[in-house]
């Protein structure tokens, strides 16, 4: 950004990967946002690449191997890694299909309630009068819903499945991008680059998708990430409770209510994938937190 | 007051916002009064230059030019058609004939658009234009307001003020306007910028036989560019009249003190200081007889009681005043009696 503020000076080109060059990036953003972005390229990779990297099957049984401890403690064997569950399933893949699931339920989840509370509160606050108010008080009625109990009601009407847990997800999440959504609007409309495009005549969808939609990304990027960890959560949780993504899939909340009824005799069992909720969770609240800082301009002209 | 080489017509124009109250039964309990009755002409290829302190509804009447509200009453004429009554071909012709340029050029350009789509919006609605053209065009356009052409790619965060206010000012240039409304353009950019700009509006307007309407609180800055002023104070035009009478013979107390507040031209000039007392009265209430009553300094006790009419008090040069003419607010026959006594008595006091 401080290069790109001076167009009249003349920039030096230097080669874009080399030593020198990531030390001055960790001078220039700190070292905050390079961890928990570290993590999350991981989980990434992790995520997409699962079966070629796992070293086992995840749902394979073998119960000859059950209860295995992880492999630096006396019991363990290099076999596992991390050890194995009752059902002498891989600990270390399990986390790594995992890392799929909970990916995949995010980012549909994200597509899904994103996108319909982006365009709700674009409406809302574009438009306003009696249709933000109505909006606004429907949006007021789903931040009200208790979703874990929803969750478990929809489960025990229909079958735990991936299309519950997306479309619980989608509910909960939806009212809080209205919501966000709708108060930038209000900001950005009264800007006179709208009231240009109005006098112009430009029609009103190309409005909001080209001037007021834009100027929400920076916003929606925040809530993004924040929303990714807290969809995660509620995806453990309810895998956690039983209403979640249904076994044998390896979801991280299913792991760690496996490991709950033998804590003693088998403590990797929950410990692992509990550990790789919290990471991801606290990764993405803390490259929120950074995002919403660097972006704030008031912030970062400081 | 209608010259027939008038490119803009406002026949006493109005706006009115209603003011609503009550919490579930909403009830109209009054009005805010941003334009109150403004006749004025806006001749062709001139510049129209209005004046007047924030809050007496300059940007209203832009925005009434420029279709953003509608005229509580009056109308608005373009080439003798009514503003407000366009539809389908005319009003796109409208739209790229009328354009704007905006007080602060940090909100009247998208922070996400680079120059050149900026540039393109008003051109984008017009099928007379291929993708060709229009690149074509914003180049020869940077190339008039001066800047260099590889500024199309780049953002506008990457200019500074003056520098986005040539480009909003290329952007009212692209569709070739013939009147351009200017709302305070060079008030938000620094000093040594403003002359700069306002040399750029000035050859612009040679160059493309532009009409101007110049809106600005500046009664100084507006004299380099306006051929016509209109005063406008609480809602109403106070004073009228070509600029050398204007700022030569200024007639109202109101452009007195307007013009005694302006800088001098010369520190050693002679000039008497009037300062006005109390507030810019709210447009919700406005004073009774003339507007301006309360603050004036040379107020008479009919003032308040009878609104005087804009009347020609030299040729060309219009006032709102009593202290001008025989005919200013020639009572009507009800109060006729009432109103002799109270202007004797003024008389007697005097």
């Amino acid at each position: 950004m401080a290069i790109a503020e001076q167009p009249a000076a003349g920039r030096v080109a230097r080669p874009r990967f080399s030593a020198g060059g990531v030390f001055r990036t960790v001078r220039h953003y700190g070292i905050i946002p390079g961890i928990p972005l570290f993590v999350l390229v991981t989980l990434i990779f992790v995520g997409a690449f699962a079966p070629l990297i796992s070293p086992h099957e995840p749902n394979k049984q073998s119960l000859l191997d059950s209860n295995v401890a992880p492999a630096w403690t006396a019991e363990g064997t290099s076999n596992n890694l991390l050890g194995t569950d009752r059902f002498g399933r891989d600990q270390l893949t399990r986390i790594f299909y995992g890392a799929r699931i909970s990916l995949i339920v995010s980012f549909v989840t994200i597509a899904i309630g994103g996108a319909i509370g982006t365009l709700v509160g674009l409406t809302a606050g574009y438009f306003g009068g009696w249709l933000d108010s109505l909006l606004m008080r429907i949006v007021d009625v789903f931040l009200a819903f208790p979703g874990l109990l929803l969750a478990i009601v929809l489960a025990t009407v229909f079958e735990p499945s991936f299309t519950i847990v997306i479309l619980v997800a989608s509910l909960l999440i939806w009212p809080r991008f209205a919501r966000l959504v709708r108060g930038d609007t209000l900001g950005i409309k009264p800007n006179d680059f709208v009231t240009y495009a109005r006098i112009t005549g430009t029609p009103t969808p190309r409005i909001l998708m080209k001037h007021i939609f834009p100027n929400v990304i920076p916003t929606l990027l925040v809530l993004c990430t924040w929303e990714v960890g807290a969809i995660i959560l509620l995806e453990s949780s309810l895998s956690f409770l039983g209403a979640g993504i249904p076994p044998p899939n390896p979801s991280w909340g299913t792991m760690v209510l496996d490991g709950r009824g033998q804590l003693e005799e088998g403590w990797w069992i929950s410990l692992f994938p509990g550990l790789a909720i919290m990471t991801t969770v606290l990764s993405l609240n803390l490259l929120g937190d950074w995002m919403r800082d660097y972006l704030d301009p008031k912030l970062r002209h400081a | 007051m209608t010259p027939s080489n008038a490119l803009v017509q406002l026949t006493d124009v109005q706006k009115h916002f209603p003011i609503h109250q009550g919490f579930i039964i909403r009830k109209e309990t009054g009005a805010v009064k941003a334009v109150d009755g403004v006749t004025i002409a806006i001749e062709r290829g001139k510049t129209f230059g209005l004046v007047g302190e924030s809050g007496c509804g300059k940007t209203t009447m832009a925005k009434l030019i420029l279709r953003i509200e509608t005229p509580t009453a009056g109308t608005i004429t373009f080439d003798g058609k009514d503003v407000h009554k366009l539809k389908g071909s005319e009003l796109r012709a409208y739209r790229e004939t009328v354009q704007v340029v905006f007080q602060d050029p940090y909100s009247s350009l998208n922070p996400r658009m680079r120059i050149k789509e900026i540039i393109e919006e008003p051109l984008r609605t017009d099928p007379k234009f291929t993708k060709e053209q229009r690149k074509a065009r914003i180049e020869e356009l940077l190339k008039v307001i001066g800047l260099r052409p590889g500024s199309a790619t780049r953002y506008p965060h990457q200019f500074s003020g003056g520098q986005r206010q040539r480009i909003a000012i290329a952007r009212a240039l692209a569709p070739s306007p013939s009147f351009i409304v200017l709302d305070e353009p060079v008030s938000s950019l620094d000093v040594s910028i403003r002359a700069q700009l306002m040399n750029l509006l000035k050859d612009l307007q040679r160059e493309f036989h532009l009409t101007f309407l110049l809106i600005s609180h500046d009664l100084a800055g507006v004299r380099y560019l306006a051929d016509t002023i209109g005063v406008m104070y609480l809602g109403k035009i106070v004073e009228s009249g070509g600029s050398p009478a204007v700022y030569g013979k200024p007639l109202h107390p109101y452009t007195h003190a307007l013009l005694s507040n302006a800088m001098p031209s010369h520190p050693n000039a002679p000039r008497t200081e009037v300062i006005l007392t109390g507030e810019v009265p709210s447009p919700i209430n406005i004073p009774t007889g003339c507007r301006f009553h309360p603050r004036c300094p040379k107020v008479m006790p009919h003032c308040s009681k009878i609104e005087p009419q804009l009347q020609e008090a030299e040729p060309g040069h219009w006032v709102a005043c009593h202290l001008y003419g025989d005919t200013n607010g020639a009572p009507t026959p009800k109060e006729t009696a009432h109103a002799t006594a109270t202007s004797t008595a003024a008389g007697n006091a005097r």
